[in-house]
C-alpha cells in the first residue's frame, strides 16, 4: 500500500469490481488496447494483481481517491511476463483510469509514488514504461515523470495483425 | 542470538536477510526471467514466508541462503546460500541427512560479470566446512546454471536427477538435475 497527496494504492477490494468492470468497458477508456474487457476478463485481473499483492507486496494497486474514497483506476509496478513481447523480464511503471479521473494530474502522481518505490525499497535498477504509439495522454504521463524516450525499444505487438492501428507500441525508461 | 554468518569476497558481501530487504525479494520472486528456470512463471511463494524460512534457518541450522550485497555500490543483486535438503525423500532417495544444498540467483543486469561464480565458490567452501557433502540442483535446460556448478568442481550426479513433482508436465524446467561435491 502507499500513499500519496490525493491518493490511496491499495489492493482491490469487491467494491472496485463493478467501476472496473464499467471503466474495462467504456471505449475510450481502451481505445488504445486491441479490445474492451468483459466483466469476467475484468473480474479475472483483480485476481492476478492482488494475487501478486498478496503474495510479494508489490503490484498494480486500485487508486483510491482520499477525499471521497472514489475508486479511480489502478497504477503501480509489474516485471512484465508476457514472453512474447521483446520487453519480457523487464520492470514496468503503468496506470489505467476511469474517464471521470483523467487530466487531474492522478496518473502522474500515482505513477510518481510507484517509481518511488521500485527504485527505493525495491531498489529497482530502471523502469520502463509502454503504451501503444497512438496513446499520447500516456505519452505525456511518462514525459511529466521525467522517463526518457528509448526508440531502440519501441516495438510492434507481435500478437497483433500489420496494419492494427495500436500495433506499434513506444517505450519510455528511468534509470535508478 | 545468532544473527547468522556474513561472507565476504573481492567484491560482495553475502549477509543475511532482513526485514527492510522484503521488497528487494520480493521483486527477484517477481522477474520471470529468474522464476521461468524453477518452472513458474513468477513467484515461487510467498515472499515474506521466503524470508522468515531464511531467517529461521540462520537461527536454528546456522546456515541460510544470503543478501548477495556489492560492495562497490550497496545494492542486494542476488540470494546465495545454503538449505538443507528440503525436497521429499522419494523425490531424492539417495539424498543424506547431512546433505546440504547451495543455490544462487542474480539480478538480471548482473549476470555475465563473474559474481554468480564468486558468491557460490564462498558458499561451496562454507558448505563443505559444515558437512561432508554440498549438492546444487537446477533445471537441465539451464546450462549457465549447471555449467556454474561444473566451474565449481562440482559433479553431475545423474543417478539423481530427477523430474521437479510441482512443474507441469511437458515444461521446459521439469527436468532436473543434481550435482554435488564432497569434502
Amino acid at each position: 500500500m502507499l500513499e500519496t497527496e490525493r491518493l490511496i494504492l491499495r489492493p482491490f477490494v469487491d467494491s472496485d469490481r463493478e467501476p472496473w468492470a464499467a471503466m474495462n468497458a467504456d471505449p475510450d477508456v481502451m481505445r488504445h488496447f486491441p479490445a474492451t474487457l468483459t466483466r469476467a476478463e475484468a473480474d479475472a485481473v483483480i485476481e492476478r494483481v492482488n494475487g501478486k499483492i498478496a503474495q510479494s507486496g508489490v503490484g498494480f494497486w486500485a487508486l483510491e481517491r482520499k477525499s471521497d474514497g472514489r475508486f479511480l483506476g489502478f497504477a503501480g509496478l509489474n516485471c512484465i511476463a508476457h514472453e512474447h513481447l521483446p520487453i519480457f523480464g523487464q520492470w514496468e511503471v503503468g496506470w489505467r483510469l476511469a474517464r471521470h479521473a483523467w487530466g487531474q494530474g492522478y496518473a502522474s502522481e500515482a505513477g510518481a509514488a510507484a517509481l518511488a518505490h521500485g527504485f527505493g525499497p525495491m531498489r529497482l535498477p530502471r523502469i520502463l514504461a509502454y503504451t501503444a504509439a497512438t496513446n499520447t495522454p500516456s505519452e505525456a504521463v511518462m514525459q511529466r515523470l521525467h522517463m526518457l524516450r528509448a526508440a531502440d525499444m519501441d516495438f510492434d505487438h507481435p500478437l497483433l495483425p500489420e496494419g492494427h492501428p495500436v500495433r506499434p507500441h513506444i517505450v519510455y525508461l528511468k534509470e535508478a | 542470538m545468532n544473527v547468522g554468518r556474513v561472507l565476504e569476497t573481492e567484491r560482495l558481501i553475502l549477509r543475511p536477510w532482513t526485514e527492510a530487504d522484503l521488497p528487494v525479494l520480493s521483486s527477484f520472486a517477481l522477474d520471470p526471467v529468474l522464476m521461468r528456470h524453477f518452472g513458474k512463471a513468477e513467484l515461487l511463494d510467498d515472499s515474506r514466508e521466503r524470508l522468515e524460512r531464511m531467517q529461521r534457518f540462520d537461527r536454528e541450522l546456522g546456515y541460510a541462503f544470503k543478501a548477495v550485497v556489492r560492495k562497490a555500490d550497496g545494492e542486494i543483486i542476488g540470494n546465495c546460500g545454503l538449505k538443507p535438503i528440503t525436497l521429499a525423500p522419494e523425490v531424492l532417495p539417495l539424498a543424506r541427512a547431512d546433505d546440504i544444498e547451495m543455490g544462487w540467483l542474480l539480478r538480471q543486469d548482473c549476470w555475465g560479470k563473474g559474481y554468480a561464480l564468486e558468491a557460490a565458490s564462498a558458499v561451496l567452501g562454507w558448505g563443505l566446512s559444515l558437512g561432508p557433502r554440498v549438492i546444487a540442483i537446477t533445471a537441465q535446460s539451464n546450462r549457465p546454471s549447471w555449467g556454474l556448478m561444473l566451474r565449481l568442481g562440482m559433479v553431475h550426479l545423474a543417478e539423481w536427477d530427477f523430474d521437479y513433482p510441482d512443474v507441469a508436465e511437458g515444461h521446459f524446467a521439469r527436468a532436473s538435475v543434481v550435482y554435488g561435491k564432497e569434502r
